[in-house]
């Protein structure tokens, strides 16, 4: 009975602590997108009307 | 042909007299019937009456075939981006505009004449014209209205005017879907698209522009349209795609000794490598673009402007404020407000941060919420006054601009 709790106790905290992986590189892709939106150069020459 | 007012035309300008014109051809009423319009004479008279002005009646039918002839390869040739070819058929349109108003050509030559002013971006000179044709537009057939508001959104592409360009060629391409389905008008929507930072759509119609511009082999056009899905790729992130645009521009513009276009597909190219953060390859291709600019054009202008930001980021400050210098009394000098608020901004900054700042608050950023059309550049300078108020501790500053950015 012990053991059952500190194995479930230790998978709880496993469980917790264990960084979302998928979830923190979206949110640093992303914002490396919105910081190249931002902080590039956007000053491009058009081809002409004509 | 309109024959009546044509015989007018000429009978008074050799200052002859309804009773000397008609004598022994027709009555002097029947006569002033036919130079009104209000009365059909047979060919045997209209013949007639013109033997006796020298004007032969059968030159007069080839003249009208001709001016059908060249408003149709002027159409063309403005589709293909011929230069020379335009200049050619405007000049021969020209010599004959005293009896174009005698043929039923009258509008389509003022439409084109309209297009060919667009053409040569002479703006002030076209704002005249559209507001001359603008009164007639009354009178025009449904494919003249159809190119006099296509035009018009030309027009305001020249101007800077890309939102209402924008609604008006959506306008065009709702009602009159036949009409749009050329490589010319898909060209234009993504130009305003590009303009609008649009690039999912831009890339869009660029697509469509450029498999017609292919099918006709129409090589100038391909060139250009290249160089919007380049921009648009690079844009969106999408360097893969953008470098293949590039690389097919510089060898095909150098192939067709585009030496014109080059320098702008350099800067763009330079645009590409600095969005992949290759600094050094970047600034190389902006200063070989630099090299071949004209002299104190605008884009002459946008590529010193872009070296110096360059310069500044990579914290070279005597080269940016350099370049700045120039941009500032260059930019004033061509009229360009946006670039002499921007160097402005910088050479201040250099000097004092908080100086700049101020300056950026007052003078730019009122101005680019004004104009509403350099987005992309308001996004950074929110998202630099964000980050200076954070730094400055002043929060409700930081927390404005930072909302102001999304």
């Amino acid at each position: 009975m012990r053991k059952a709790i500190i194995v479930g106790i230790s998978l709880t905290l496993l469980i917790l602590l264990t960084p979302v992986k998928n979830d923190s590189s979206q949110i640093v892709s992303a914002n490396n997108i919105e910081n190249a939106k931002t902080t590039n150069l956007y000053h491009p020459i058009l081809p002409p009307v004509g | 042909m309109e024959f009546g007012p044509l015989i007018k035309y000429y009978r008074t300008h050799k200052g002859i007299t309804q009773k000397e014109l008609a004598a022994g051809i027709c009555s002097i009423p029947h006569l002033s019937k036919i130079e009104n319009n209000s009365k059909d004479a047979n060919n045997e008279t209209i013949s007639l009456l013109l033997q006796r002005l020298e004007v032969s009646f059968e030159e007069m039918e080839e003249k009208e075939e001709l001016i059908r002839t060249l408003l149709r390869n002027f159409g063309e040739k403005i589709n293909f981006y011929l230069r020379e070819e335009i200049e050619e058929i405007y000049h021969k349109l020209k010599r004959m505009e005293h009896v174009i108003p005698f043929s039923a050509y009258m509008y389509s030559y003022e439409l084109y004449k309209y297009r060919y002013l667009l053409f040569k971006g002479l703006i002030s000179e076209a704002e005249i014209h559209r507001d001359l044709l603008s009164k007639q537009r009354k009178n025009f057939s449904q494919h003249e209205g159809y190119l006099f508001r296509y035009y018009n959104a030309v027009f305001l592409i020249l101007k800077g005017h890309y939102n209402k360009a924008d609604e008006l060629l959506e306008e065009l391409y709702i009602n009159d879907d036949n009409e749009t389905i050329n490589g010319e008008f898909l060209y234009h929507r993504a130009l305003v698209k590009t303009s609008l930072d649009q690039s999912g759509h831009a890339i869009h119609f660029g697509k469509l522009a450029l498999q017609i511009f292919m099918n006709q082999h129409n090589f100038y056009r391909i060139l250009h349209t290249l160089m919007l899905l380049g921009i648009n790729y690079t844009h969106s992130n999408i360097y893969e795609e953008a470098l293949v645009c590039f690389k097919h521009l510089i060898r095909n513009a150098e192939l067709l000794k585009e030496e014109k276009i080059l320098p702008e597909i350099y800067h763009n190219m330079g645009y590409l490598q600095k969005r992949m953060n290759n600094q050094k390859d970047a600034l190389a291709f902006y200063e070989k673009s630099f090299a071949l600019q004209p002299l104190n054009s605008r884009n002459y202008l946008v590529t010193l402007y872009t070296i110096g930001e360059l310069h500044w980021s990579g914290q070279s400050f005597d080269k940016a404020k350099e370049c700045f210098q120039t941009v500032k009394s260059l930019s004033k000098e061509l009229g360009v407000k946006k670039y002499t608020l921007l160097a402005e901004f910088y050479l201040i900054h250099m000097t004092s941060l908080e100086k700049g700042i101020k300056y950026l608050e007052l003078k730019v950023i009122p101005y680019f919420e004004e104009v509403k059309e350099h987005k992309d550049d308001l996004t950074r300078f929110y998202k630099m006054l964000s980050e200076y108020y954070t730094n400055q501790g002043m929060y409700l500053e930081a927390v404005k601009y930072f909302t102001k950015q999304n």
